[in-house]
């Protein structure tokens, strides 16, 4: 898990100076952020939208003590956390209900005049969207706080009342996962590929 | 997926699947949402937010006030367990009540004035489980030794079922979605252990309820509490003068907890059962 694209991507964090929650002002200045760290993850506005909405619900019904509150430093890398981990339950859930929601991989493939380089990323995201959501919930979680929010192992342990160790030993037990899922979809893929070229 | 015995084999192949991921990861960083959908988003989430704050404006002074006695409650065991918080040989009994009880049933009344705005009654057994009873408005039973946690709100006839524990998920790949929930019911133990607590006998003795009084002052959590119990050590009443301000009038809020110990409590206090006609909400 020491791959240097582990620590390149993350969002940019604030730096803002502690101060007492201010649910509609957090919701005014992060509120974009919040959005786009959930629709990073679902690829849906629609459930980007729930997400970031349900992100700021629940500190309006559920404070964050002003101590607490006083000792997070980056308000947005916060949030976005939050948004993470809520869409990363969203996206689990979506898989569950998979039988009855369209084929998205298929959707991609439905769409039309994209340039290949753009279909293959869309595709490749798509997968890698299908493989996190196929993992146990706390391997999604710390996986996708550290390559979508760049969090550091200490921040990830904070943030899920774990070690940093069991983060560690999480972060490689999903990517290794990760590898296995991945692989057997090229090669199923190739092997569909090749296939069709025999057929023509 | 298939094992290969040959090292370089196997590592090439995992070195080419993190490439996969790498790009993988950076095709989703690059993907960009509409900004005109961002914006849209943006315009309501606030509308939904000054939606749902109007809507609590009616209930957050109930609700605040019934949080503080129900913390409160919860509050003391941990002020008079804690180390050195004592006063001579009465307070170590009071621990002893509160450490030992098979129940423990109190009533809290909140009077802001002379006007009573809360009245709840509480059910703790020797398992922890425990009922809040707020009136004919809501009834919170929390159920350590299932792991549930019942909410009903018998005005809107509504009930939340939730898991206790909010990190139970293992690395199983098991489906169990039972710490979809980040906010812990139970985070008030964190502020709880924050609290450190000092107890002053105090000289006066009341009578209370028959009883020959002895009061022990404490502050925690900010609060001004009055402990009295007997002189075995029994308490009997608490009393919380809770700094509530309007604006910057100071309002004379007051919650007094009279305790009963040991009684006999039917099961069914302590049941997760749903009323019939009441719409359920599982939250898992």
């Amino acid at each position: 898990m020491q791959s240097s694209f582990l620590t390149e991507h993350s969002p940019p964090h604030f730096k803002e100076g502690a101060r007492a929650m201010d649910v509609n002002k957090l919701a005014r200045d992060h509120g974009r952020v919040v959005f786009l760290a959930a629709f990073r993850i679902l690829n849906d506005h629609a459930r980007a939208e729930d997400v970031q909405q349900s992100v700021f619900l629940r500190l309006l019904e559920r404070p964050i003590p002003n101590h607490r509150w006083a000792s997070i430093e980056e308000p947005a890398a916060y949030l976005s956390v939050m948004a993470t981990r809520l869409a990363i339950d969203e996206l689990r859930r979506r898989r569950r209900w998979r039988f009855f929601t369209p084929d998205e991989e298929a959707g991609l493939a439905g769409e039309v005049e994209q340039p290949p380089a753009v279909r293959e990323q869309a595709v490749a995201a798509q997968r890698l969207r299908q493989a996190i959501a196929r993992l146990p919930r706390r391997q999604a979680q710390c996986f996708a706080l550290r390559v979508f929010e760049g969090s550091e192992l200490a921040e990830i342990a904070d943030h899920l009342s774990i070690s940093a160790n069991t983060v560690s030993v999480t972060l490689n037990r999903a990517m290794q996962s990760l590898r296995k899922t991945l692989c057997a979809d090229a090669l199923s893929s190739a092997a569909a590929a090749e296939r069709t070229s025999g057929k023509e | 997926m298939t094992t290969n015995s040959n090292p370089k084999i196997n590592n090439s192949s995992a070195e080419a699947a993190d490439r996969d991921i790498e790009n993988s990861v950076q095709a989703i960083m690059s993907v960009r949402a509409d900004a005109s959908t961002i914006d849209a988003a943006q315009r309501k989430l606030l509308l939904r937010l000054d939606k749902a704050q109007t809507a609590r404006r009616d209930t957050r002074p109930f609700w605040a006030l019934a949080t503080a006695a129900v913390l409160a409650i919860l509050i003391l065991p941990m002020v008079i367990w804690m180390p050195g918080s004592g006063n001579g040989v009465a307070f170590a009994q009071v621990q002893n009540f509160f450490s030992t009880f098979s129940t423990m049933r109190a009533q809290l009344t909140t009077t802001m004035g002379e006007q009573v705005i809360l009245d709840m009654d509480v059910f703790v057994d020797g398992s922890d489980r425990a009922r809040i009873d707020a009136e004919d408005q809501f009834t919170l039973i929390v159920d350590p030794t299932r792991d549930e946690f019942l909410q009903l709100n018998h005005m809107l006839r509504q009930a939340w079922s939730t898991p206790l524990d909010g990190d139970s998920d293992s690395d199983s790949g098991s489906m169990s979605e039972s710490d979809a929930i980040d906010d812990d019911p139970l985070a008030w133990l964190d502020e709880i252990r924050q609290f450190e607590g000092e107890a002053d006998r105090l000289d006066e003795r009341r009578l209370i309820r028959d009883h020959q009084a002895t009061g022990f002052a404490l502050e925690a959590g900010g609060q001004s509490m009055t402990l009295w119990s007997t002189d075995e050590g029994q308490p009997l009443r608490l009393v919380i003068e809770t700094p509530v301000h309007e604006g910057e009038r100071p309002l004379d809020v007051q919650t007094r907890i009279d305790f009963y110990f040991d009684e006999v409590m039917d099961e069914a206090i302590f049941a997760l059962t749903v009323p019939e006609g009441y719409q359920v909400n599982n939250i898992h």
